[in-house]
């Protein structure tokens, strides 16, 4: 019998559509039942009227509005992205996962599935924030890089938790006592740049916060796709 | 022989009290309170030295799977949580009486406390799962995962906390400006004395912690 042997080009088309149909998997069952969805972003605009009703648009500070800003997204991200392995776990659809895919397949998907949902987290939330905080003079460019490195370097983590927490107990409290010291650099770094964003004409003159939020992002996917096998094949 | 190291470390402990107390000058700008780095440095020291430890065992738990390795691991971060405490408690006394208030946001401070997180998240994880081959695997992870990203934390500190810390105004260009013969001597005994006490104290936990788990059926 002659076996085809498989080229290089085929096994990496193989790998990407494993990872592509996880997403589909997932997208899918977010439009259906639009759990996370509508969970993180009901709870992203309570806390913005929490925190700007509360305020009242007495804030001028440059700094403080950032890191407001943080502190919601963080918490939703909390509330948002532990959800990739929990409902798995959950539904008992972990071992499913086991035999049709790979790990690293699994981990890139769902870890694109949390970027995803924190971008549209972040499309919705921004705005409504700069509007809500009067912010004049923002840096459209400079402010999106920030966001979307960050929430690459916040979707691996994230990821690679989830499927960790989805194996304990409690849950809902482990999850961010977990994340939190792992996130501070992305966190204190993305605050810094959000203010620079808004308060400078030119904050591209700190681009080296940006090179650290990539060199993050980087380091956190791969460490994660590494030892995400270890947390997911039994 | 155990007998012996103990009795050596317990004396070497000894001169290293009196060696700070009594041998060692007082710092110039510092006063007094500058008798403080050789219990806050060594104790600091000793937490780092754990955070790494732990994350070695946790590496070389995922490659073997040996349940003993899970026991050194735990053991060294439970000690690295104790001197993590002690070194936060050490260095707000010592900003108190330096700079005025326990505490300063100094970079160190933050990072000892960001350490200090991550050592009470990965207990917090160790007894959120219940099943002992999971909680190993994933208690090992999750200590990797923290030390790979510690870097950039350590990285990212200064540039948006500025610091007060004696060492930044110790070491001006890498010459000790402060530290004379004798303080160095100390210092230098002193950190030696604290990492036999660590070492000495994490054997001892570690037998403890085996036969423990020996009782509860495991084969470490």
């Amino acid at each position: 019998m002659i076996q085809k042997r498989k080229t290089g080009a085929t096994n990496t088309l193989n790998y990407a559509i494993k990872i592509l149909a996880v997403i589909k998997k997932d997208v899918q069952a977010e439009y259906r039942a639009r759990y996370a969805v509508n969970s993180v972003l009901l709870f992203c605009v309570t806390s913005l009227a929490v925190v700007s009703f509360s305020l009242g648009g007495t804030v001028k500070d440059p700094g403080i509005q950032a890191s407001l800003l943080w502190v919601i997204l963080f918490f939703s991200a909390m509330m948002g992205l532990s959800r990739a392995f929990i409902k798995e776990q959950d539904r008992g659809t972990m071992n499913t996962l086991r035999l049709v895919c790979e790990p690293g397949q699994v981990f890139i998907g769902k870890m694109m599935m949390n970027f995803i949902l924190l971008v549209v987290v972040m499309l919705i939330v921004t705005p409504l924030f700069i509007v809500l905080m009067n912010i004049q003079n923002i840096h459209v460019g400079y402010f999106a890089s920030v966001m979307v490195l960050s929430a690459a370097g916040l979707s691996a983590v994230c990821t690679l938790l989830s499927a960790v927490v989805a194996q304990a107990r409690a849950r809902g409290t482990l999850f961010p006592v977990l994340a939190f010291p792992v996130l501070i650099p992305v966190f204190m770094v993305a605050v810094k740049a959000t203010e620079k964003a808004i308060s400078e004409p030119s904050p591209w003159a700190n681009s080296q916060m940006l090179v650290f939020l990539g060199c993050y992002a980087v380091v956190s996917v791969i460490g994660g796709s590494y030892l995400f096998e270890y947390v997911f094949t039994e | 022989m155990a007998y012996i190291g103990l009795l050596i470390s317990f004396l070497w402990m000894a001169g290293v009290l009196a060696g700070a107390f009594y041998f060692s000058p007082s710092a110039e700008i510092l006063g007094e309170t500058s008798r403080i780095i050789y219990f806050h440095v060594p104790v600091a020291w000793i937490c780092v030295l754990a955070f790494c430890m732990s994350f070695w065992f946790s590496i070389s738990y995922l490659r073997t799977r040996r349940a003993e390795l899970d026991v050194n691991a735990e053991v060294t971060a439970r000690l690295g949580l104790w001197f993590c405490i002690l070194a936060t408690i050490t260095g707000a006394v010592f900003a108190k009486s330096a700079w005025g208030m326990y505490w300063n946001w100094d970079p160190r401070e933050v990072s000892i406390t960001v350490i200090l997180l991550v050592y009470m998240a990965y207990f917090g994880l160790r007894s959120s799962v219940p099943d002992p081959e999971r909680r190993m695997k994933l208690s090992a992870v999750y200590s990797i995962m923290a030390f790979v990203l510690m870097p950039f934390l350590i990285f990212v500190v200064p540039w948006i906390y500025s610091s007060l810390h004696p060492d930044t105004i110790i070491n001006v260009q890498g010459e000790n400006k402060l530290l004379d013969g004798r303080m160095r001597m100390v210092f230098f005994f002193s950190l030696a004395g604290f990492t036999f006490v660590y070492l000495w104290m994490y054997r001892i936990s570690a037998r403890i912690e085996k036969l423990v788990r020996r009782k509860e059926g495991w084969n470490v």
